[in-house]
């Protein structure tokens, strides 16, 4: 959604903002006359400036970031570290269970260990082009080598939470997706209206 | 001297707002109890914010899974039961329960399906089981006004096992699902894909509700109502009425009856102050939900009713019969890679596409009888659940994921399960809820026939995609827990026979004449299609009954 978008939105929201109730019978109301003061984002509870990690450490959070990054990078829209996923991260598994807290810190932990064995230095402290070496094996779908098993699980799970922390996220789901509901539409934007699809 | 109303009605959902609201309509003075509290739909949901504007992006924080049922969001949760103050016991069973007024109506999936002339006879068809004691033809009027009065979209597609109801122009169907559609109908005889049929006001307007604002997440609370809630569509009219008394908080314990074996009060207790009440009707109307009716109505035991109340048949709790989720598949359109709209879900649930019956119908298979539909949908949805499933990382798999985002088609089934004595619940004798009420203890489980029309339903979700050229890419294959449909019915079945069966043709106790049960816990067999219409139309026809029968005395 883009910002002048938004700001419609929000005047519109705050328009009708004093409303305590609404009447939905006795009277029709189109769409937009019935928008209550509600769908406006809260502040991001990710974002103020002071943030440190809870759950991580300052290092196991710079691999996360260094991780959920490489995954999704960057482009003509901002990636996973600007959409700020290991902040949600870290909120989460402040929070998991002991079991999903094992699980997420064994996966980081297997990144630093093959970088160590490769590297003889921390996942984080590698090139970029080093760090891309080490996951590529990793997201090949025929990897079956018994020694990639580990990094496998955990490279799995890491993509996995990368892909539900941005594309959830204002970023992912506004600027790169761009996606067109939890608004008000005049009509159903998905409807198909090419003719060769129609049967 | 306490207030004796014209009736109580249990409950407030699809099945309690409706004979609520009919009951005031028809100038009864009606106590509606509710177990939860108001909630002002308008302002005490949320459901255009998006995700991000929850810490945990709109899923149930981690400290909180334990006390919320799957169906429950950071949007919807406070219209849920506590888990952990609701316990039941018994078999692996899911259990999703409402509590607020409008009940389960707040979030319902809005799937709206006439029952068919065939579904109301299936035994005669089959051999299996028992034929209603009603027919199509007793049902079809209040179908149709139910539907005059709530709003169904849908098309018309004159299909026998699917009767068409009185719709509202149907939602566009994208472009994944109009290219599925035609690969099916052009490639597999007797499988058609239809639109959606769902519960929701798609023209400008409609008793002055507001139309749909193709938000896509009903599923949230609809703030406006355009999707139908007992709470947003009935109750209004009821309380316009001034002949109704909702009292909130409510958990009822039981049903009292007198010496003469009439149904006197019932009993509850206050959800906050746990102290007990007693509220006297004329008429006492169960619409508190299929199994919670039951488990009230067992519960409410006593010396005349030693087996539960109106129990002399024995068939109260047994005959449990919902829908069986067996799979579902996922997949790409090839040729829509790259498209580029980005409104595909937010058309209202029940939307989207619809594949009938397509087994039973005429031939006699010898693996299962009855049979399954597809619920499905294509095209973006918010989430891109489908990205863990595009190989790599980086730049180009970034890029992958948005060519892909309309591409995406996926349908899944509900397959009758049929009802079987066996398949019952009961009262757990240890086990209270944190009221101290004895819960439910669960005896079902899914029967062969289930498990042959599930295998068949797996087989042909695939056959489907493989015609029509889908990248398959992901399967479930394994049918989800019992209970997982939330389409619980059966347990208190009507009959024409009092020895067989709870109610009579007009929900009416066999055993106990100003006793009524108007919600799923009548149905005697639950079909695969989606229970909430025939919940209204019995509803309302039950109400229609009692009222009738007051005015002629006949109920005392």
């Amino acid at each position: 959604m883009n910002q002048g978008r938004r700001d419609a939105l929000k005047k519109l929201a705050m328009g009708v903002g004093g409303l305590t109730t609404l009447p939905i019978l006795g009277q029709a109301k189109t769409a937009a006359a019935a928008m209550p003061a509600m769908g406006m984002p809260e502040a991001d509870p990710q974002s103020p400036a002071n943030w440190e990690p809870q759950f991580f450490d300052s290092h196991q959070d710079e691999t996360l970031i260094a991780l959920t990054e490489l995954i999704i990078p960057a482009t003509d829209t901002p990636g996973a570290k600007a959409a700020l996923v290991n902040r949600y991260l870290d909120l989460r598994y402040n929070e998991e269970t002991p079991e999903n807290q094992g699980e997420i810190l064994q996966a980081l932990a297997w990144f630093d260990g093959r970088s160590l064995s490769l590297h003889n230095k921390p996942f984080v402290s590698l090139t970029e082009t080093e760090q891309k070496a080490l996951l590529e094996p990793l997201a090949e779908p025929a990897n079956s080598k018994a020694e990639d098993e580990p990094g496998v699980k955990a490279f799995t799970l890491i993509k996995s939470l990368t892909i539900f922390g941005y594309y959830t996220s204002q970023i992912g789901l506004d600027e790169e997706l761009k996606y067109e509901g939890d608004r008000l539409n005049a009509s159903f934007p998905g409807a198909c209206t090419h003719p060769e699809h129609q049967a | 001297m306490a207030t004796v109303y014209d009736a109580v009605v249990v409950g407030s959902g699809a099945a309690g707002g409706m004979a609520a609201t009919q009951l005031c309509m028809k100038g009864l003075k009606v106590l509606m109890l509710e177990r939860g509290p108001k909630f002002d739909i308008s302002t005490d949901f949320h459901h255009h914010r998006k995700p991000y504007s929850y810490p945990f992006r709109g899923r149930i924080r981690p400290s909180e899974r334990a006390i919320y049922n799957y169906a429950a969001n950071e949007w919807n949760k406070k219209h849920f039961v506590n888990e952990l103050e609701n316990p039941y016991t018994g078999k692996k069973f899911v259990w999703v329960r409402a509590q607020a007024v409008g009940g389960k109506t707040l979030h319902w999936g809005l799937v709206s399906l006439r029952f068919s002339p065939q579904d109301f006879q299936a035994a005669s068809h089959d051999g299996v089981g028992t034929d209603w004691p009603i027919s199509y033809e007793d049902v079809e009027p209040y179908y149709s006004r139910v539907e005059d009065w709530i709003g169904v979209c849908g098309h018309a597609n004159r299909l026998e096992n699917n009767p068409d109801s009185h719709f509202l122009p149907p939602v566009p169907l994208t472009c994944a699902e109009s290219i599925f559609k035609g690969q099916i109908e052009g490639k597999l005889a007797g499988r058609h894909v239809i639109h959606g049929r769902s519960a929701v006001v798609t023209t400008p307007r409609f008793h002055g509700r507001a139309p749909c604002h193709y938000c896509g997440h009903c599923g949230r609370v609809c703030a406006v109502a355009a999707s139908f809630s007992s709470v947003g569509v009935l109750l209004p009219i009821a309380e316009k009425t001034g002949n109704l008394t909702t009292r909130t908080n409510a958990v009822v314990w039981k049903v009292t009856t007198d010496k003469e074996n009439r149904a006197k009060s019932v009993v509850f207790i206050d959800r906050v102050t746990r102290q007990v009440e007693e509220v006297y009707g004329k008429v006492i109307v169960m619409g508190a939900g299929t199994l919670d009716t039951t488990r009230i109505l067992l519960n409410s035991k006593n010396e005349d009713h030693p087996d539960g109340l109106g129990n002399s048949s024995g068939v109260l709790g047994k005959y449990f019969c919902e829908q069986i989720m067996a799979g579902d598949i996922t997949g790409f359109i090839p040729r829509l890679k790259g498209n580029t709209n980005r409104g595909g879900d937010a058309h209202p649930d029940g939307g989207g596409i619809y594949i009938p019956k397509f087994r039973n119908l005429k031939e006699k298979r010898k693996d299962f009888v009855r049979g399954y539909g597809f619920e499905g949908g294509g095209g973006s949805s918010e989430f891109p659940g489908f990205a863990n499933k595009i190989p790599g990382f980086g730049a180009s798999f970034k890029e992958e994921v948005k060519k892909y985002y309309a591409t995406v088609i996926s349908i899944g089934s509900f397959g009758e399960v049929i009802p079987r004595a066996e398949n019952h619940v009961e009262i757990d004798p240890v086990v209270r809820d944190t009221w101290g009420i004895p819960v439910l203890k669960f005896e079902v489980e899914w029967g062969p026939n289930e498990l042959a029309m599930a295998r068949d339903a797996v087989d042909t979700q695939r056959e489907m995609f493989k015609a029509a050229g889908i990248e398959i890419i992901n399967e479930r294959t394994d049918p989800l827990a019992p209970g997982w449909s939330i389409h619980s019915a059966g347990t208190a079945r009507m009959g024409n026979d009092p020895k067989t069966s709870y109610l009579n043709k007009f929900n009416q106790s066999h055993d106990i004449k100003n006793l009524f049960v108007a919600d799923a816990a009548c149905f005697v067999n639950s079909t695969e299609k989606n229970p909430t219409l025939t919940i209204l139309a019995l509803s309302m026809r039950t109400a229609d009954y009692v009222a009738e029968q007051m005015r002629s005395g006949a109920l005392g």
